[in-house]
C-alpha cells in the first residue's frame, strides 16, 4: 500500500516536472503567440487542448504554466522549509528566550490565513519578480517552524538524547547526529505538503491577477480567463483545472509515501 | 446454597483463537466464598485470559470453545448478554493493573463510584453518596469528602487503585477478578492495598481471583493457587504447599527464575572509593504559577553522602519519588547538585553551586530502564554501540566499529543482528545493546536505572546474568537503582535505602536485608514477601529476622513532638550502628551545634 502511494505519486510528479521542463525549454507553439484564426478552436490534432480566446495553443500554455508554477512552488518550498527548519530546530533545541520569541512571531504570522498574508505581501512587493515566492514563503514558514519545533521538543525529551549527553557528545554533535536525522522525516512530509499548498496558492494568486503579469501563461491565470468562455470552450477551464488537481494528487501521494518510507518504525506495520 | 459449595466453578474451560489454537486448555478450579485463589504463571500462560473469560469479556479473536463457568451453580456461558450486564460489576467485579485505564479522567471520583452502585442497586442519590463515603473511609482514604468531589487525575496510582477497590466492593460482589492489581505500585502501598482487599473481602464474603506473576505475594495472601503454563494447569492446591513445597518441575523453574541471594556474603571488604558523594542536594525549580511569583524549589535529594567503592555493586532502593533516580542522574552529570560535591577517584570534581565544573567527563555511563527509548531509532545497533568510542577519543571509524562488534558479540548479539535498527529487536535484545553501549568505552562506573524493570521475568533473569557476568569479567562498578528488592538482594554488595530524598540506611546487603534498622527499611522489607529456597525444592517466605530495631543510643527515628519536622530533618545525621552499616536518625536531645556537626563530620568520612 505504502509502495503504491510512493510509485503513483512519484510518477505523477515526474510527469509534472517533465512538463515543466519542456515548458521551460520549448513548447510546440509559442505560448504567447496570438492567432485570430484559431480563436476558441476546439481540441484537434494540431492543437491537442484547443486554443483560447486569443487563438493561443492551450497545450503549450499548459506546459509553460507548469514551468512557472513548479518553479514558484519549488522555490517557495525550498525557502520556507529551509528557513523554517533552521528556526524550528534552533528554537526547539536551544529553548529559552529564543524559543519564546520565535513562538510569538510565528503565532502572530499564523493568525493570518496563509493566502490572505500572501496576497497582502504580494501587493506590497508588487513589481519584484520573486514577489509570489517571497510572499508564499513568509506565509508558510510558520507551519514548518511549528511542526519542526514540536518534533524537536519531543526528540529532545527522548532517552537517546540523554544518552548522547552522557556519552560526552557536544550539543552540536547531538544536534547533527541525533536530532537532525530524526526530524528529516517530518521535514520531508511538511515540505511535500508545502509544495502542494504553494502550487495551489500560486494558482490562486494568478487567478486573482497577482501572479506573473498577463501574457505569461499560468494555470491560475488560464482558469481565470476561461470563465467568460466556459459555455463555448469548456476545455479552457478543464485543462488547467485538471493540471492543478493532478499535480496536487501527485504531491499528496508522494508525501504519504515518503513519510512511510522515511520512518523506520513503520516497517513492521 | 450449602456451605462449602463453590461460589464460582470453572469446569474444563477451553479458550481458543479463531484459528483453533488453544490459549486455555481444560482448566478447572473452584472458588469458595471469601477465598483468595491465585492464578500464577509466566506471561502467555493464559492467566489473564481466564479472568477475562469469567467476565465474558474475551478480546476479539478469542472465544470459549468448551467447558463451563458457573456462578452459584448457574452457568454463565448460557447467560444472555442483558443478564450478563447485571452480573458484571454486580456479582462479578474486576480490578485491573492500571486504575487510570478504568477510571474516566473527566468524571469526578464520586460520580463514578455512585454510577456503579446505582446501576446495580435501587438506592437514591443521598444514600449512594453516604455509602460511597463510608467505603472510601474503609479503604483508608484520609479525606473522603474531598476525594469524592475531585477528578482521578489528581491522585497517585495507589490512591486510584483504592478508589477502584472501593467502588467495586460497594456492590458486594461474589467474585472479584483482580488482574495484577498492585503490580504498578510501590511495595508499601502494594501491601496496604492487598491487606485492605483481604480484610474487606473477608468481611463481605467476596472471593478474589488474584491474577499475578508475583509468587511472593501469592504465597503471602492466597489460600489456593493454580499454576498455569501454556494454558494448562500444572498444579493446584493450597497456595503455600503448591509454591513452597513444589511438586511439579514447572513450579520449581518459576521459583528458580526469581533472583536469589548468592551464598557468599556481599563483598563487604572495604575497597577504595571510586566516587565520593558528599552532602549533595539536588533541587528543581517548581513551575511558577505566574511570572511574578517567587521562584520555589523542591529538594529532590537532600544532604546525601555515600561512597561508591571500586568494583562493587551498590544498590539504591526506595519508592518512586524517593530521589533514587535523581542521585543516579547527578552522577552522570545530568543534574548539577545545588550543594555538596561529587569527587571521582581520578581527581575530577563536580561541586554544587558554581557553574562550569569539570571539562573532561569522567567515565560514567548509564543503562536505561527503557532500552528502546535510549537508542536512536535511526542508528543501527552497531553504530549505536560504536558511538561512545568517538567521544572516548578513538578517531578511526573502522576501529570503533570493530570494537562495537566485539562488544555486541560479548553481550550475545550475533553478527546477523549488527545492522538491525532498535525497533527490529525484542526488549531483552535492546537492553543488551544498551548494556554493550554503556561498557564499550571502558567506563569505570555504570549507573543502571531500573535496567530490568520493564522486562518479563525470564528475560529479566538473562539480563541479570549478563550484568553479573560482565561485572566480574570487566571489574565494573555498578550503581544499581531498583525498586525490586529481589533483584537487589541477588546482585548488590551494598544497599542504600532512600526515602523522600534522604539516605536513611546504608550497609552491606546482608546487614540491610537481615538486620534492617531504620523503620522505613523495615517497612519496605516487610511489605515485600519474598520466597527463598531453604533446601532443594523447599522454599519459604522470608521474614525479618531481627525482631526489633532500636535507634542507636542517644538518637531517635521519629520526629520529637515538640519540634517542627523540618527542623528535625535538618538535625538528622548518619550514625554507624554496626561495622560499615549506617542509619539516619535524629539526636534525641537538642544538642546544640557542636554535637550535631561532630556527628556529621564522622559520617563524612565513613559511609
Amino acid at each position: 500500500m505504502k509502495k503504491t502511494n510512493l510509485v503513483v505519486g512519484g510518477s505523477i510528479i515526474v510527469i509534472v516536472f517533465a512538463a515543466a521542463l519542456i515548458g521551460a525549454i520549448g513548447t510546440p507553439y509559442d505560448p504567447t503567440q496570438i492567432d485570430a484564426a484559431d480563436r476558441l478552436a476546439p481540441p484537434s490534432w494540431s492543437h491537442w487542448f484547443g486554443c483560447d480566446e486569443w487563438g493561443r495553443d492551450v497545450f503549450s500554455r499548459t506546459l509553460s504554466g507548469a514551468a512557472i508554477t513548479v518553479a514558484i512552488a519549488g522555490l517557495t518550498t525550498l525557502l520556507a522549509t529551509g528557513a523554517g527548519t533552521i528556526v524550528g530546530v534552533s528554537a526547539g533545541f536551544l529553548g529559552g528566550w529564543l524559543d519564546k520569541a520565535v513562538v510569538a512571531v510565528m503565532d502572530a504570522l499564523l493568525a493570518f490565513p496563509a493566502l490572505v498574508l500572501a496576497i497582502a505581501m504580494t501587493t506590497l512587493l508588487s513589481g519584484a519578480s520573486l514577489a509570489p515566492v517571497i510572499a508564499l514563503s513568509v506565509a508558510y514558514v510558520p507551519y514548518v517552524v511549528r511542526v519542526v519545533r514540536t518534533g524537536v521538543l519531543t526528540i529532545r525529551q527522548a532517552d537517546y538524547i540523554t544518552a548522547s549527553s552522557i556519552m560526552g557528545n557536544s550539543a552540536a554533535y547531538t544536534l547533527a547526529r541525533h536530532v537532525a536525522p530524526n526530524v528529516v522525516g517530518l521535514v520531508t512530509v511538511i515540505s511535500t505538503a508545502i509544495f502542494g499548498w504553494a502550487l495551489l496558492a500560486e494558482s490562486a494568486l494568478s487567478f486573482l491577477g497577482l501572479g506573473l503579469p498577463p501574457p505569461a501563461a499560468s494555470w491560475g491565470g488560464m482558469l481565470s480567463d476561461s470563465r467568460n468562455y466556459f459555455a463555448d470552450a469548456p476545455w479552457l477551464a478543464v485543462v488547467p483545472g485538471l493540471a492543478i488537481s493532478f499535480s496536487l494528487l501527485g504531491v499528496n501521494l508522494l508525501g504519504d509515501g515518503c513519510r512511510d518510507l522515511l520512518d523506520p518504525r513503520m516497517e513492521r506495520a | 446454597m450449602a456451605p462449602g459449595s463453590p461460589i464460582l466453578r470453572v469446569d474444563r474451560l477451553q479458550v481458543s483463537t479463531l484459528a483453533g489454537r488453544r490459549i486455555v486448555d481444560d482448566v478447572s478450579f473452584d472458588m469458595l466464598s471469601g477465598e483468595i485463589v491465585a492464578l500464577v504463571g509466566e506471561s502467555g500462560s493464559g492467566k489473564t485470559t481466564i479472568g477475562r473469560a469469567i467476565l465474558r469479556l474475551l478480546p476479539n479473536g478469542l472465544a470459549c470453545t468448551g467447558g463451563d463457568i458457573a456462578l452459584r451453580g448457574e452457568s454463565l456461558t448460557a447467560t444472555p448478554p442483558r443478564e450478563l450486564r447485571k452480573i458484571r460489576g454486580g456479582s462479578i467485579a474486576a480490578v485491573f493493573q492500571d486504575p487510570m485505564a478504568s477510571l474516566n479522567p473527566s468524571l469526578k471520583v464520586g460520580r463514578q463510584m455512585m454510577e456503579a452502585l446505582r446501576l446495580h442497586e435501587d438506592v437514591d442519590a443521598h444514600e449512594a453518596r453516604l455509602r460511597c463515603l463510608a467505603m472510601l473511609e474503609r479503604v483508608r482514604i484520609e479525606n473522603p469528602q474531598r476525594c469524592f468531589d475531585d477528578y482521578p487525575g489528581k491522585f497517585s496510582g495507589g490512591m486510584r487503585q483504592r478508589f477502584m477497590l472501593a467502588s467495586v466492593l460497594l456492590t458486594h460482589p461474589a467474585v472479584l477478578i483482580a488482574d495484577e492489581p498492585t503490580t504498578a505500585l510501590d511495595a508499601i502501598v502494594r501491601r496496604e492495598i492487598m491487606e485492605q482487599a483481604v480484610e474487606l473481602t473477608r468481611e463481605v464474603g467476596t472471593a478474589i481471583l488474584l491474577v499475578s506473576h508475583d509468587l511472593g505475594m501469592v504465597a503471602q495472601y492466597a489460600e489456593r493457587s493454580v499454576v498455569l503454563k501454556g494454558g494448562r494447569v500444572m498444579d493446584q492446591g493450597d497456595a503455600r504447599q503448591v509454591l513452597l513445597q513444589p511438586r511439579v518441575d514447572y513450579t520449581r523453574t518459576l521459583l528458580d527464575a526469581f533472583p536469589e541471594r548468592a551464598l557468599a556474603g556481599g563483598g563487604s571488604t572495604r575497597r577504595s572509593p571510586l566516587v565520593r558523594v558528599r552532602n549533595i542536594d539536588v533541587a528543581f525549580r517548581k513551575s511558577r504559577k505566574s511570572i511574578l511569583s517567587r521562584k520555589e524549589y523542591v529538594r529532590a535529594v537532600r544532604d546525601v553522602s555515600f561512597d561508591i567503592r571500586s568494583g562493587e555493586i551498590l544498590a539504591v532502593v526506595g519508592e518512586s519519588g524517593s530521589g533514587k533516580s535523581t542521585v543516579g542522574k547527578a552522577l552522570v552529570d545530568l543534574y548539577k547538585p545545588s550543594r555538596g560535591e561529587i569527587l571521582f577517584a581520578n581527581g575530577i570534581e563536580r561541586s554544587g553551586g558554581g557553574k562550569g565544573g569539570a571539562r573532561t567527563r569522567p567515565q560514567v555511563q548509564m543503562i536505561f530502564q527503557d532500552a528502546g527509548g535510549s537508542l536512536d531509532p535511526r542508528m543501527t545497533i552497531k553504530q549505536a554501540v560504536a558511538e561512545p568510542l568517538r567521544a572516548g577519543g578513538i578517531a578511526a571509524a573502522a576501529e570503533r566499529l570493530r570494537r562495537a562488534k566485539d562488544m555486541l558479540a560479548e553481550v550475545g548479539l550475533g553478527d546477523d543482528m549488527h545492522d538491525c535498527y532498535p525497533h527490529q529487536l525484542s526488549g531483552g535484545q535492546r537492553q543488551r545493546v544498551g548494556i554493550a553501549r554503556a561498557i564499550v568505552g571502558g567506563g569505570d562506573l555504570i549507573v543502571a536505572d531500573e535496567p530490568v524493570s520493564a522486562l518479563d521475568v525470564s528475560i529479566q533473569r538473562q539480563i541479570l546474568d549478563l550484568l553479573k557476568q560482565l561485572h566480574s569479567a570487566y571489574g565494573l562498578t555498578y550503581l544499581f537503582i531498583s525498586h525490586d528488592l529481589d533483584v537487589v538482594e541477588e546482585l548488590a554488595d551494598r544497599v542504600m535505602v532512600m526515602q523522600r530524598g534522604c539516605l536513611v540506611e546504608i550497609g552491606s546487603r546482608d546487614a540491610v536485608f537481615d538486620d534492617p534498622r531504620h523503620p522505613y527499611t523495615r517497612a519496605l522489607l516487610e511489605a515485600t514477601p519474598r520466597i527463598r529456597r531453604v533446601a532443594p525444592s523447599r522454599y519459604a517466605l522470608a521474614s525479618l529476622t531481627n525482631r526489633h530495631a532500636d535507634p542507636p543510643s542517644g538518637h531517635r527515628f521519629d520526629v520529637p513532638a515538640a519540634e517542627p519536622p523540618e527542623h528535625a530533618v535538618e538535625r538528622a545525621c548518619m550514625v554507624e550502628v554496626a561495622d560499615d552499616h549506617f542509619v539516619r536518625c535524629i539526636p534525641s536531645v537538642e544538642c546544640g551545634g557542636t554535637a550535631g556537626s561532630r556527628e556529621e563530620a564522622d559520617s563524612e568520612d565513613l559511609p
